[in-house]
């Protein structure tokens, strides 16, 4: 992530957030919704409130540690990258200002920088990239229980729409989000040219954007 | 710009994978304060964020919650004891029954209050240990926060020169922070301590910490400058009152570019 995007985080963590009660904001639409128990979360959060960072715990934990499993492929490493993004939700919520956005996109948008910060400077990498193909989960079914019903759901939509995307196009943009791949590494792991992996990944992020949006 | 490509830019910034002029041009606009370019990306965060969502379920362990919550000092009160309900005599109940009720009831309440007063010595004991237990994650924060710092490939060494024997290295990076490490520094006069400055191109200097030395001469510095590497024309450490001056007052001891 560059040190503008990372700035613009910190000054504003919650304006990057789609909701978690199953609509994603439309490009049309100037506001980001958020459901009433999800405000009332925040402004627990925001006030410090005894159990409230239980109950967002409880309540996105699950969908933030399957992403950092997927990027750091060890239980251990991912607990406590999981337990790193909650202490930062704890402690800048202060600053978090629930009209603007919703918590779950917020701390996956950090616990994806503290994997990728860990993974960048860590010799784990070479041998994760190595073992991407045999690793990388095909879209199907989910096994886990109703624990984030809300989440799951939607789990299972950003697959599916994932897997409408051509083969390499998906490929790359997992590289990217997974991997913390730039341009060139993506083009070296897939054997492809720099110029063919931007395309991809251009093509497939505004593709994606257009179905999230059309899936409202 | 047209609509498409600034998202198409705003997309890629935030997957990460933003480069070269693109990214100079984008970052342009943000700092220029274009609407258009900050609601593209804010939408643009979204849409990258959910790619996070189709990752294979996967649950934590039970302990990390437990450890959560112990690291962030939330942890369940005690809850205060309530009052008496007041008593509903008979009116037909004899002194000595009364007497006997009187008594038992002084012996309840002593019972409550001593196990109120140990209720409350456990929780200010409690309180104590977990206060420690939070300076020591704090400080266990601090040391991981640092490492990550020297760690990061996008991270730039600054080396502090002076004509002293002082050894002063600075390790910046942008989004995880600024770590300045320093040895063989001389104390400051009483009344006066150091202070770290950001100086960039243009405008006037950051302040970024007021400090001293330990008595062996030490310094561990770990801030976050507002002002960025690439705004950065130097690192610099004045001798300044104590607390410190809104602006340099004196000539850098220290400085490096970097």
């Amino acid at each position: 992530m560059t040190v503008a995007a990372a700035s613009l985080l910190d000054a504003h963590p919650a304006a990057i957030g789609y909701p978690v009660g199953l609509r994603f904001r439309s490009a049309q639409e100037p506001t980001i919704l958020m459901s009433d128990s999800e405000i009332a979360l925040a402004g627990r959060l925001k006030r410090q409130e005894a159990g409230a960072l239980g109950e967002a715990y409880d309540r996105y934990s699950r969908p933030v540690f399957a992403m950092l499993l997927r990027m750091t492929g060890e239980r251990p490493v991912a607990e406590e990258l999981l337990q790193e993004a909650f202490l930062r939700l704890w402690r800048k919520s202060a600053a978090f200002e629930p009209e603007r956005g919703a918590l779950l996109p917020w701390l996956l948008t950090m616990a994806r920088n503290l994997a990728l910060d860990r993974i960048r400077s860590s010799s784990e990498r070479q041998r994760r990239l190595e073992a991407f193909h045999e690793t990388l989960p095909e879209a199907g079914p989910l096994n886990g229980g109703d624990a984030w019903p809300d989440a799951k759901l939607q789990a299972e939509r950003i697959r599916s729409l994932l897997s409408d995307l051509p083969e390499e196009q998906r490929k790359a943009l997992e590289l990217a989000y997974f991997e913390g791949m730039s341009h060139s590494e993506i083009a070296a792991a897939m054997e492809r040219p720099l110029g063919t992996v931007k395309t991809w990944l251009r093509s497939g992020l505004l593709r994606l954007r257009e179905r999230l949006g059309a899936a409202q | 710009m047209n609509d498409d490509r600034i998202q198409g830019l705003c997309l890629e910034y935030a997957l990460g994978t933003l480069e070269g002029e693109d990214l100079a041009e984008l970052e342009q606009l943000l700092a220029d304060g274009d609407e258009d370019a900050q609601a593209a990306l804010a939408e643009a965060y979204e849409t990258v964020a959910a790619i996070g969502l189709s990752a294979e379920d996967a649950a934590p362990s039970p302990d990390v919650r437990s450890a959560l919550l112990a690291r962030a000092g939330e942890r369940a009160r005690v809850v205060e004891m309530p009052a008496r309900p007041a008593s509903r005599g008979r009116p037909a109940f004899a002194w000595a029954a009364a007497a006997a009720g009187l008594v038992c009831a002084a012996l309840l309440w002593q019972q409550l209050r001593t196990t109120r007063d140990a209720l409350r010595s456990l929780q200010a004991r409690f309180d104590d240990f977990a206060g420690r237990q939070e300076d020591v994650a704090a400080q266990n924060e601090r040391y991981r926060r640092i490492l990550d710092i020297l760690a990061a490939p996008d991270t730039f060494s600054v080396e502090l020169n002076a004509a002293d024997n002082a050894r002063i290295q600075a390790y910046w990076n942008d989004r995880q922070g600024l770590v300045v490490a320093g040895r063989n520094i001389p104390q400051p006069s009483p009344g006066r301590e150091l202070q770290l400055w950001v100086v960039p191109r243009s405008g006037a200097p950051e302040s970024v910490e007021v400090f001293r030395p330990d008595e062996d001469g030490n310094a561990l510095i770990l801030a976050q400058p507002r002002t960025t590497v690439a705004e950065a024309d130097a690192l610099a450490i004045t001798d300044e009152p104590e607390g410190g001056s809104a602006a340099p007052t004196t000539t850098p001891i220290w400085a490096g570019r970097p």
